[in-house]
């Protein structure tokens, strides 16, 4: 009897030392956190890194939440952020570092909450109405914790992670017009790179405090994936990868070879997955690039 | 039409009633340890209300004597406090409900490490469970009291193929490591199978109790873990004196489909195994459950409503299998380390709680349980 293999999803985080010249590895890569369910596929996982290592990962899937968890402790402990099984618990929509302590945004609709964690301590929950559709975002810095798009609001965080983001002072971006909607939202330092449709098109713009806001990219088809990091931004469109550093406008760079899985970058570097086979049986290639 | 309400009565009794070698259905509370008075009756009102008529007790030797009888053997002896577990059980014997024990938990006096998981010192554990055995005979009475009900089964120890309840598993000789744990856990079973049974002779002693390992550490470090197999194996060569082996079994996927060891689809290695221990030996599932969110000591979970359809399925496989005699679920209520309760942390139900309900209701236990 031919016993079936495939009872469960996974997703895995794992680390993977840099090599020397930082454009490949070195060493094995080590998993940090595994979740594991039998509701169906693990569609999205979201992640956070602070600059003392600790990672913040979330990992949803369709129709239903997936959990928070951060690690670790020293003797490679993980701490449950956020898990919630009833049926239509709020999802993990951003995740985000202030600091060593983390913060996860959950919710659905206009129902959110904002969990926080110091690597020792328990979990702090705020519960909140957000006036706005969602995207969101939870920022990383001390610049903004939160993003309502649809008045593209940035209200600042300077101030005890104990407030309630909502409540503070909001800074005024200039919006997408009437003709625009915001999409999706990227933090990063005091930049917000946001997506916008508007009409057939999708445009890819760049906010900074306290009041400028740039075209970097327009597509004819929506972004596979954005990221941005270390003052660089890089978007898939379709297999191409545009990259910019320091708010220029984003220039073609490399072609994938197949469908762009994920993108992450860090100033002049950058590394995407590409997906090899669909469903189960989907393999993943990494490959890693200079932004131009 | 009087005809066919009753062909569809005799149809639907059919689907619902329990095939004729059902497992045992019942259910563990591990928060049950953490109540007394007033509160304790509300938990067991609580546990009343889920219909099971058998439950799995902690017996925490370790709070119970935390330091040592100057006579172990008397369940009398002053160093004992039992005053909690003799409220748990004629709390359970006056709502109708079965108890079996399971006693791990070494205390500091009886540990050679000094910590609660080390594999104990066999003459304490053995007197240990001779007061137990003897105090839940049935016919011993604490002065100036009625007697306490009696617990016939009693499950020694609890996973001990795992370091988090029995350590150590191993050590090592030059390049090879020896897994020391089942030789270990053997004398340990000799010396409490010979001590309960003197205590009272219709207990049943349950061996094994092994954890859901489906592999054996490759390394000797702290964390190293016995596969359940092994464990078994190892067992076999000492050939301990047992009534039942337990096994727990916390599938990853559906009760059907699961592949991994132990699992529903492979019980017939575990039976296989065990003839070589001994042949025919009935099987406890004393833990089996399903998660329904993500904790650090359990990172496979599944939705509610999944919980529920393979809580059925659970049972309706168990009642397949002849040699399993009971099946345990694991637990009563979530907790930030466990969340395979049929209550949420909040006390809602959640919708395994119903089916657990009407299985248990389908399902009373035989005689033989609730003598």
């Amino acid at each position: 009897m031919k016993l079936p293999t495939f009872t469960y999803y996974r997703a895995r985080i794992s680390t993977v030392r840099l090599s020397r010249n930082r454009l490949g590895f070195a060493g094995r890569p080590e998993r940090k956190i595994i979740i594991r369910t039998s509701i169906g596929p693990v569609a999205t996982a979201k992640l956070a890194i602070n600059d003392e290592g600790a990672i913040l990962a979330a990992a949803n899937g369709r129709g239903f939440a997936g959990p928070v968890v951060w690690c670790c402790t020293p003797e490679g402990e993980e701490r449950v952020v956020y898990s919630d099984g009833r049926t239509g618990a709020g999802r993990p929509i951003s995740l985000a570092f202030q600091g060593s302590t983390a913060r996860a945004l959950v919710g659905g609709g206009a129902n959110l909450s904002i969990l926080e964690r110091d690597p020792q301590g328990t979990v702090h929950r705020e519960d909140f109405r957000a006036a706005a559709a969602p995207p969101y975002v939870i920022g990383r810095t001390r610049m903004a914790s939160i993003i309502s798009p649809g008045s593209a609001t940035v209200p600042t965080d300077t101030i005890s992670a104990r407030n309630s983001p909502v409540l503070l002072p909001a800074r005024l971006f200039p919006g997408p017009g009437p003709s625009g909607r915001i999409t999706n939202l990227w933090m990063d330092g005091d930049t917000v790179i946001a997506q916008v449709r508007r009409a057939a098109r999708w445009e890819i713009y760049r906010y900074t405090a306290p009041k400028s806001r740039r075209l970097l990219l327009r597509a004819s088809q929506r972004p596979r994936a954005v990221a941005v990091g270390g003052g660089a931004v890089a978007v898939a469109v379709g297999r191409t990868i545009w990259s910019a550093r320091g708010g220029k406008r984003l220039k073609k760079g490399p072609r994938a070879t197949s469908v762009v899985a994920a993108l992450a970058v860090d100033g002049t570097r950058m590394a995407w997955f590409e997906r090899r086979g669909r469903g189960a049986d989907a393999a993943l290639r990494l490959r890693m690039g200079r932004v131009r | 039409m009087k005809r066919s309400v009753a062909l569809i009565a005799l149809v639907l009794a059919i689907i619902v009633s329990a095939p004729a070698n059902a497992a045992v259905v019942a259910l563990h509370d591990d928060g049950i340890t953490n109540f007394t008075g007033q509160r304790l009756e509300q938990r067991l009102d609580l546990l009343a209300g889920t219909n099971t008529k058998v439950t799995r007790v902690d017996v925490l030797w370790r709070r119970i004597a935390p330091t040592r009888p100057s006579n172990p053997r008397d369940p009398s002896d002053p160093a004992y406090d039992w005053e909690q577990l003799d409220d748990i059980v004629r709390g359970l014997s006056s709502r109708g409900i079965t108890a079996m024990f399971t006693f791990y938990r070494t205390p500091a006096w009886a540990s050679p490490s000094g910590r609660e998981n080390a594999a104990p010192r066999l003459a304490d554990s053995g007197r240990f469970t001779r007061a137990l055995a003897t105090r839940y005979s049935g016919t011993y009475a604490p002065v100036g009291e009625q007697p306490l009900p009696e617990v016939r089964r009693i499950e020694v120890w609890n996973e001990p193929n795992l370091p988090f309840f029995y350590a150590p598993q191993c050590r090592r000789s030059g390049r090879k490591i020896v897994r020391t744990a089942p030789r270990r856990y053997s004398a340990l079973l000799r010396v409490a199978y010979r001590e309960i049974h003197r205590a009272n002779a219709d207990a049943i002693v349950i061996g094994g109790v092994t954890g859901p390992a489906s592999s054996s550490s490759s390394t000797c470090s702290a964390d190293a873990s016995t596969s359940a197999l092994d464990f078994i194996a190892g067992m076999a060569k000492e050939r301990p004196p047992l009534d039942a082996y337990a096994q727990h079994i916390y599938p990853i996927g559906s009760p059907a489909r699961a592949s991994f060891f132990p699992s529903w689809r492979t019980i017939g290695r575990l039976e296989r195994a065990l003839d070589r221990l001994k042949r025919g030996a009935p099987i406890y599932v004393t833990e089996t459950g399903y998660h329904t969110s993500y904790n650090r000591f359990h990172r496979y979970f599944v939705s509610e409503s999944q919980q529920a359809a393979w809580l059925d399925q659970t049972y309706r496989i168990a009642a397949r299998r002849p040699r399993v005699e009971v099946v345990v679920w694991f637990n009563l209520q979530d907790n930030p380390f466990w969340t395979g309760g049929l209550l949420r942390r909040d006390s809602t139900r959640k919708p395994s709680f119903d089916r657990f309900a009407r299985l248990a209701t389908l399902n009373p236990p035989p005689e033989s349980w609730t003598r």
